[in-house]
C-alpha cells in the first residue's frame, strides 16, 4: 500500500511522469546507526518482527551470535557479528545493524520492470508494494547489498520498508525506538549527517580510532541509513559492506542505453514501414512471381502442401 | 559531585570502619576458592578464610592437581533476561541453542570445531552445549603456566522453550558453579571456578 501521506519521486517501470512530482517539499529522513555503541543486544530485530508482525522462525547456533547467516524475507534486520583481530586496536568485536540502505538512487527501483511495484518517496523512502510485485526478483539483482528477499510462499519479494506506516504518522522506525543505548538515531538526513559527523570526530580525537569516519556511500548517491564505523577505510570488516556500492553494470546496461536503443528499434521499425508505405505504396503481387511457383516434377509424390 | 555518595564524607576510604565488613577493615587480594594459582601476596592463605561456603556431599571443591585446569565463568546475554525469556519465542530465536564460548587454542588442541558438541566437568556436575569457537578470550599465562578461561552463559536448561522440545540437555549451568558466597554482599562465586572440557 502506498502512504497516502507522503508524495512519491520515483515509480518502477512506470512511462510518463511521477504523478504530483515537486508539489510538495519534505524533509529526507535518514537512520544514523553508530556501530561504536551498538551492543549487539538484537532488541532491534525483535521489534522490527513483532512492528511488521512476522512470528518466530526457527534458528540454529552456528558458531556465532548472529542470529541467522542473512536477512530474510520475513526477517529484515540482522546484526551481522564479526570478530575482527586489528594490529593496534586489538580484538574488536565489530556489530553491524544490516537492513535495507535505501538509497537516493535505489538500484532495485532501476531493475523492476512492474509499474509501482518498487516506489520511491519524496522523503527518501524506498517502498515494495507488494500488490504490484510480479516476482520476477530483478530487483534482487539490482540491489548492491543484497537485501531484497523473494519468499517462495507469497511469491513476491519483501525489505525493510523503514517502518514508512510509522514514519508517514510522525513515529521513528520500530528498531530505533527499541535501541536500548542510543546507537540509534531519527531524523533529517542533514541532521544525520552532521551527528555522524560529530561521533566520528570524537572517536578520531578522544576514543583514538584514527580512520573512523561516516558511510554514506556515493556510489549510490547516498543513502538514508548512515553508519559511524571505527575505520571507514575498510567497511568490509562489518559483514561484507561494500566499500563502494554501485548498482550492477548489466542492470545500468540493461535499462539505460539498452532499453533506449530498443525503443529506438521499435519506433524507427514502425517509422520505417510508414515511409516505405508513403514511398512506394503497397505491395503487389505481380502475375510473373505466379508462374515461378515450382510444378511438381511428373513421377513424382504430391507433397502433403501441394495443390492438385 | 565525586563517585562516593554512598560515604557520609562523600570521598573514598582506604579502610572500612572495624565490624562493617567481615573480612575488613584493610582491601584484600584472595583467590577464589577453586584457582589454578596460589595467591602471589600469602600462598599459604590463598583463599578468603570467612569465605561461606555450604557444606552438604555436594559441595566438593576441586584443585588444578585433580586435572581441573580451565577457568570457567559464567555470565548472561544481552539478548536475555536470566531464566525467564527463554519462554519467550522472539527470545529463543536470537538465542536458539546453550553454547559455550572457547577459545581457539583450546578447540585446537582438543579438536574441537565450531557448533560441536562439547562437555565441560566441574566437579560438582556436568554440562553439554556447542563450542562457540572464538578469538576474543585469549589463553593467559599465569605463574608460567598457559591457563585457558572458558564462557558459560546460564540461560538455559530446566525448562523452557526448546528444553521443553527435547533438544538439548536441562542441566543448568549453575550445577557446575560453586557454592561459594562473599562474606559481606553474600555474591555468589560463579565468575571463577575450575573445569575440565572434553568432546562430547
Amino acid at each position: 500500500m502506498s502512504h497516502v501521506g507522503l508524495d512519491l519521486r520515483a515509480i518502477s517501470g512506470h512511462a510518463g511522469p511521477v504523478p504530483g512530482a515537486g508539489l510538495k517539499r519534505e524533509f529526507e529522513v535518514c537512520k544514523l546507526i553508530d556501530t561504536s555503541t551498538c551492543i549487539g543486544c538484537k532488541a532491534c530485530e525483535v521489534a522490527c518482527l513483532e512492528w511488521n508482525g512476522y512470528s518466530f522462525s526457527e534458528t540454529v547456533f552456528n558458531n556465532s551470535y548472529q542470529t541467522m547467516p542473512d536477512t530474510a524475507w520475513n526477517y529484515w534486520n540482522l546484526i551481522r557479528f564479526n570478530e575482527h583481530e586489528h594490529p593496534e586496536y586489538g580484538m574488536m568485536l565489530l556489530m553491524r545493524k544490516d537492513q535495507c540502505m535505501h538509497c537516493e538512487d535505489p538500484g532495485c527501483l532501476a531493475a523492476c520492470p512492474a509499474d509501482g511495484a518498487i516506489v520511491q518517496y519524496v522523503n527518501g523512502i524506498v517502498d515494495f508494494q507488494q500488490e504490484k510485485c510480479i516476482g520476477c526478483g530483478y530487483c534482487m539483482t539490482g540491489c548492491p547489498f543484497n537485501i531484497p528477499k523473494f519468499s517462495p510462499t507469497a511469491r513476491k519479494v519483501f525489505k525493510c520498508t523503514l517502518c514508512v506506516d510509522r514514519v508517514s504518522a510522525g513515529l521513528e522506525p520500530a528498531c530505533i525506538k527499541s535501541c536500548p543505548t542510543g546507537c540509534l538515531h531519527f531524523g533529517t538526513k542533514d541532521d544525520m549527517k552532521l551527528l555522524a559527523e560529530n561521533r566520528a570526530q570524537q572517536l578520531r580525537e578522544v576514543s583514538g580510532f584514527k580512520d573512523a569516519g561516516v558511510y554514506d556511500p556515493s556510489g549510490v548517491k547516498g543513502t538514508h541509513v548512515i553508519y559511524v564505523l571505527h575505520d571507514a577505510k575498510h567497511p568490509e570488516w562489518y559483514g561484507g559492506l561494500p566499500s563502494d556500492p554501485h548498482i550492477p553494470w548489466a542492470v545500468q546496461l540493461w535499462k539505460k542505453p539498452l532499453k533506449w536503443l530498443g525503443n529506438i528499434a521499435m519506433i524507427g521499425g514502425i517509422l520505417g514501414v510508414a515511409i516505405h508505405y508513403l514511398r512506394f505504396g503497397p505491395k503487389v503481387v505481380d502475375s510473373d512471381e505466379e508462374k515461378l511457383t515450382p510444378t511438381p516434377k511428373p513421377g513424382q509424390e504430391p507433397g502433403p502442401g501441394a495443390r492438385p | 559531585m565525586g563517585p562516593f555518595i554512598m560515604n557520609p564524607e562523600g570521598v573514598g576510604r582506604l579502610f572500612v570502619p572495624i565490624g562493617a565488613v567481615t573480612d575488613g577493615p584493610f582491601p584484600e587480594h584472595y583467590e577464589p576458592i577453586e584457582s589454578p594459582v596460589r595467591n602471589v601476596l600469602h600462598p599459604e592463605q590463598s583463599n578468603n578464610p570467612v569465605v561461606k561456603k555450604l557444606t552438604t556431599r555436594a559441595d566438593k571443591y576441586a584443585t588444578p592437581e585433580q586435572g581441573y585446569t580451565v577457568v570457567c565463568t559464567t555470565y548472561r546475554l544481552t539478548e536475555q533476561y536470566h531464566y525467564w525469556t527463554k519462554n519467550n519465542p522472539m527470545n529463543v530465536q536470537l538465542i536458539p541453542e546453550p553454547f559455550v564460548e572457547i577459545p581457539v587454542e583450546l578447540a585446537d588442541e582438543l579438536g574441537i570445531r565450531g557448533a560441536d558438541n562439547i562437555k565441560v566437568i566441574s566437579i560438582r556436575g556436568t554440562y553439554v552445549a556447542k563450542a562457540f569457537v572464538t578469538r576474543r578470550i585469549k589463553p593467559m599465562m599465569i605463574d608460567g603456566k598457559r591457563v585457558y578461561q572458558i564462557g558459560l552463559p546460564i540461560h538455559q536448561g530446566f525448562r523452557g522453550i526448546i528444553e521443553d522440545q527435547g533438544k538439548h540437555a536441562r542441566t543448568p549451568a549453575n550445577l557446575l558453579t560453586p557454592t561459594v558466597v562473599d562474606p559481606n554482599a553474600y555474591t555468589p562465586e560463579s565468575k571463577g571456578f575450575l573445569v575440565k572440557v572434553e568432546k562430547a
